[in-house]
C-alpha cells in the first residue's frame, strides 16, 4: 500500500507538479491562477514535445525506452532547476486570485469530483486499451519499443507507424518512474491526472475567450488604457495591483470579479458537456472520459483546446501588430510535438487546421511575419507526416 | 463517397440534439458576438473545416493515407463543447437580473437533456480490482506467471483485451482479433462442446504452455488423455497445464 501511494506522488509529480515548475519558465512577474493554470499546461506540452523529439528517434534506431528515459529524466531535472532558480530568485511569485463564484465552483467541482471516482470505480470494455495499454505495459517491462506484437507478445517487426505517436510510451515511462503497474497507472492513476489536464487547458481558452469581452467593456466605462502582457489573465494581475495601490475596488473590478464567476460558469457548462458527451462513441467529449490515456483523446481534449486558445491568442497578436519573439515560434513548435506525440493522424489534422488559420489570419489582418511564425513552427508536422508516409 | 462522409457524421453526432444545440450556439454568436477574432475562431474556422469535412476530393486523399474509419477526427478540429459552454458564460454576461439565471439554468438542462450520461454506456462496468481488468485473469495470470521467463497460454476470447494489459510476461498464440482471422486454436477453445484432441494438438503447435478452459462447457473427451492436467481453478475458469510443452524454468537449471 505504501509503495502505491509513493508511486501515485512520482506520478503526480511527473504528469502535474514538475510540469507546471517548467510552465513557469514561460512567464515572468506575478502569477494570477490563470497563469498558474497556463503553466501547467504549457510546460505539460513542453515535456511532452520533448519526449516526443527523444521517443520517435529512439523508436526508430532501436535504443531501449529505459536510456530514453534517463535522457528525459535528465532534461525535466535541468528545466525543473531552471525554473526554481526564476522562482528563488524572484522573477516569477504567485498570487492567485479568489474563486470570484463559489456556488459555480462548487458546481463544477462536483462534476469533477464526479467523473474521478468514476475513473476509480467503473471499468470500461475498451477494445483500443489491449494495443495502447499492452503496448505499454512491454515497454514498462523489458524498455522495447514495438518490437513485440502487444497482442500476442511474440517478436515482431518494428512497429515504426505506430512508435511514430509514442504516447504509450510515455505512460510506460510515468510506470516504470513510479513502479506503479502498468494497467493501473494507465486505466486510474493517469486518467484522473490528464482529466485535471484537461480541465486546466479548458480554463486557458475559457479564460482566454472571456478576457477578450471584458477588457472592452473596462475600457469603455474607465477608459483604461490596457496593455497585453504576458499572461492569459492580465485582467486579474491588474486588479490585484489596483487593490494594492488604491486599497477599494473599483468598477472594473467589479466586472473583472464578474469575470470570475463567468470562467466558473464556462467550466461548469463544460464538465457538464463532457459528462453527457456520451451521444456518441466519436466525441471528444466521450475519448475524454472513456480513453483517458490514450495519445488520441489526449490529442482531442488538450491539443485541441489548447490550438484553440493559442490561435486565439496569436490573431489578438496578429490585429495588435506585435513583434514576433522566439516564443512565437516554441511555444507552437512544442504543440505541434505534442500533438505528434498523441497520434499518427496530428499531421494530417494540424495541417488542416494551421492550414485553414493562417489563411484567414492572413486575410484578416495581413501580417505576414505572423503567417510565416506559425507556419514555420508546423514543421514538427510535416516531419512526422513524412515519417508516416515513408513507413507506412 | 458522400453517403460514407454524411454516415461518419451521422455516427459523430449521434441523435443530433447536441449539434442541435451547438448550431443554435453558433447562431447565437452569429448575431451577438462582436470580437471579430472570438467570431473567426467559433464560426468562420468551423464552417470552412466543415466544408472541407465534406470535401470528398480531401476526404479522398485522406482515405489514401489514413484509415477511412478514423475519418472521424477532423470533427474534432470544430470547437463543439467550447463553442457551447461560452456561449452560456456569454449568455450570463448578456442578460440581466433572475433573467439570466433562468436562461443559462435553461442551457445547462438542455446540454443535459441533449447528451447522454457517459457512464450508462453498456460497457462500463463496476471494476473489481485497482488495474480495471477482470478478477479472473489477474488470478489466472498470477498463477501461470514464472519468475524469469514468459509463459504462452491460450485464453478464451472474453479475457483476450485484459491478459497482456495485466502482464507482459503471459504471451498468447492470437490476440484481440483471434476470431476475426478465424483461428482454430480460438475457435476449439471458444466452443461450449469441447474437443481436447483438437486442443491439445493446435496448443502444442502453437507452443502453448497453458490452456484456460471455461467451467460452463460440456466435455467430449478426457483433458488428461492429450496430456492436459488441472493446474489452477478459479470460480469459471479451469486452467489446464500443457505436459507436452516443456516448461523450463530458469532458476530450475
Amino acid at each position: 500500500m505504501g509503495s502505491v501511494i509513493l508511486g501515485c506522488l512520482v506520478a503526480f509529480l511527473g504528469v502535474i507538479f514538475i510540469p507546471f515548475l517548467c510552465g513557469t519558465l514561460f512567464k515572468k512577474g506575478e502569477l494570477g491562477t490563470g497563469d498558474i493554470v497556463s503553466s501547467l499546461v504549457w510546460g505539460e506540452i513542453t515535456l511532452w514535445g520533448i519526449f516526443a523529439w527523444l521517443c520517435v528517434p529512439g523508436v526508430l534506431l532501436k535504443i531501449s525506452l529505459f536510456t530514453i528515459g534517463k535522457i528525459f529524466i535528465g532534461t525535466a531535472v535541468v528545466l525543473t532547476l531552471l525554473s526554481l532558480v526564476r522562482i528563488l530568485g524572484g522573477k516569477v511569485s504567485f498570487k492567485p486570485g479568489k474563486i470570484g463564484s463559489k456556488g459555480w465552483f462548487v458546481a463544477f467541482l462536483v462534476i469533477l469530483i464526479i467523473q474521478i471516482s468514476a475513473m476509480i470505480f467503473l471499468r470500461y470494455e475498451e477494445g483500443d486499451d489491449a494495443f495502447y495499454v499492452a503496448t505499454a505495459v512491454i515497454s514498462a517491462d523489458s524498455g522495447e519499443m514495438y518490437m513485440k506484437s502487444p497482442y500476442t507478445g511474440l517478436t515482431t517487426e518494428l512497429d515504426a507507424r505506430h512508435g511514430l505517436a509514442p504516447m504509450p510510451m510515455w505512460v510506460a515511462f510515468i510506470s516504470w518512474i513510479s513502479s506503479l503497474n502498468v494497467s493501473f497507472a494507465a486505466h486510474v492513476v493517469l486518467p484522473i491526472l490528464l482529466l485535471i489536464v484537461s480541465y486546466a487547458a479548458f480554463y486557458c481558452v475559457g479564460e482566454r475567450f472571456l478576457e477578450g469581452d471584458n477588457k472592452k467593456i473596462v475600457y469603455e466605462q474607465k477608459n483604461v488604457q490596457y496593455s497585453t502582457g504576458e499572461g492569459f489573465l492580465e485582467g486579474d494581475n491588474k486588479k490585484i495591483e489596483n487593490e494594492q495601490k488604491t486599497g477599494q475596488r473599483n468598477t472594473g473590478d467589479v466586472i473583472l470579479g464578474e469575470d470570475n464567476k463567468r470562467i466558473w460558469i464556462f467550466m461548469t457548462a463544460m464538465s457538464l458537456l463532457i459528462l453527457f458527451g456520451g451521444y456518441s462513441l466519436y466525441t471528444a467529449e466521450n475519448f475524454l472520459l472513456v480513453r483517458t490515456a490514450q495519445g488520441k483523446a489526449i490529442f482531442a481534449s488538450i491539443i485541441i483546446p489548447l490550438l484553440t486558445a493559442y490561435m486565439y491568442g496569436h490573431l489578438k497578436s496578429a490585429e495588435k501588430k506585435e513583434r514576433i519573439s522566439l516564443k512565437s515560434f516554441v511555444m507552437p513548435g512544442l504543440l505541434f510535438s505534442a500533438a505528434c506525440l498523441c497520434t499518427t493522424m496530428a499531421p494530417f489534422l494540424l495541417c488542416v487546421a494551421g492550414g485553414v488559420f493562417i489563411v484567414g489570419e492572413l486575410i484578416m489582418y495581413r501580417s505576414v511575419k505572423h503567417f510565416v511564425s506559425l507556419g514555420v513552427s508546423m514543421f514538427p508536422l510535416f516531419v512526422s507526416g513524412v515519417l508516416y508516409l515513408f513507413l507506412k | 463517397m458522400w453517403s460514407r462522409l454524411v454516415d461518419i457524421f451521422h455516427n459523430y453526432t449521434g441523435v443530433g440534439f447536441a449539434f442541435i444545440l451547438y448550431l443554435a450556439a453558433v447562431c447565437y454568436l452569429f448575431v451577438r458576438e462582436r470580437n471579430k477574432n472570438l467570431r473567426f475562431i467559433t464560426i468562420y474556422m468551423p464552417a470552412v473545416i466543415l466544408l472541407i469535412y465534406f470535401n470528398p476530393v480531401v476526404a479522398s486523399l485522406i482515405f489514401r493515407v489514413v484509415e477511412s474509419e478514423i475519418y472521424f477526427r477532423m470533427l474534432w478540429l470544430i470547437p463543439v463543447s467550447v463553442t457551447v459552454a461560452y456561449t452560456v458564460a456569454k449568455l450570463w454576461k448578456e442578460l440581466k437580473g433572475r433573467v439570466r439565471a433562468v436562461a443559462v439554468s435553461v442551457c445547462l438542462v438542455l446540454v443535459i437533456l441533449s447528451g447522454r450520461l457517459v457512464y450508462t454506456h453498456s460497457l462500463y462496468s463496476v471494476s473489481t480490482n485497482v488495474y480495471h481488468v477482470p478478477h479472473e485473469v489477474c488470478d489466472i495470470c498470477d498463477a501461470i506467471m514464472v519468475e524469469g521467463r514468459e509463459v504462452m497460454a491460450a485464453f478464451p476470447s472474453d479475457s483476450l483485451l485484459y491478459v497482456r494489459q495485466y502482464t507482459a510476461r503471459v504471451c498468447m498464440p492470437y490476440g484481440r482479433n483471434g476470431l476475426q482471422y478465424g483461428s482454430s486454436l480460438l475457435n476449439a477453445i471458444n466452443s461450449y462442446e469441447k474437443d481436447f484432441s483438437v486442443i491439445a494438438s493446435k496448443a502444442t503447435e502453437k507452443g502453448c504452455h497453458f490452456c484456460i478452459i471455461k467451467k460452463d462447457s460440456l466435455y467430449l473427451n478426457d483433458p488428461s488423455d492429450y496430456g492436459f492436467s488441472v493446474f489452477y481453478e478459479t470460480p469459471e475458469h479451469i486452467v489446464y497445464r500443457n505436459e507436452a510443452v516443456e516448461l523450463i524454468i530458469p532458476g530450475d537449471i
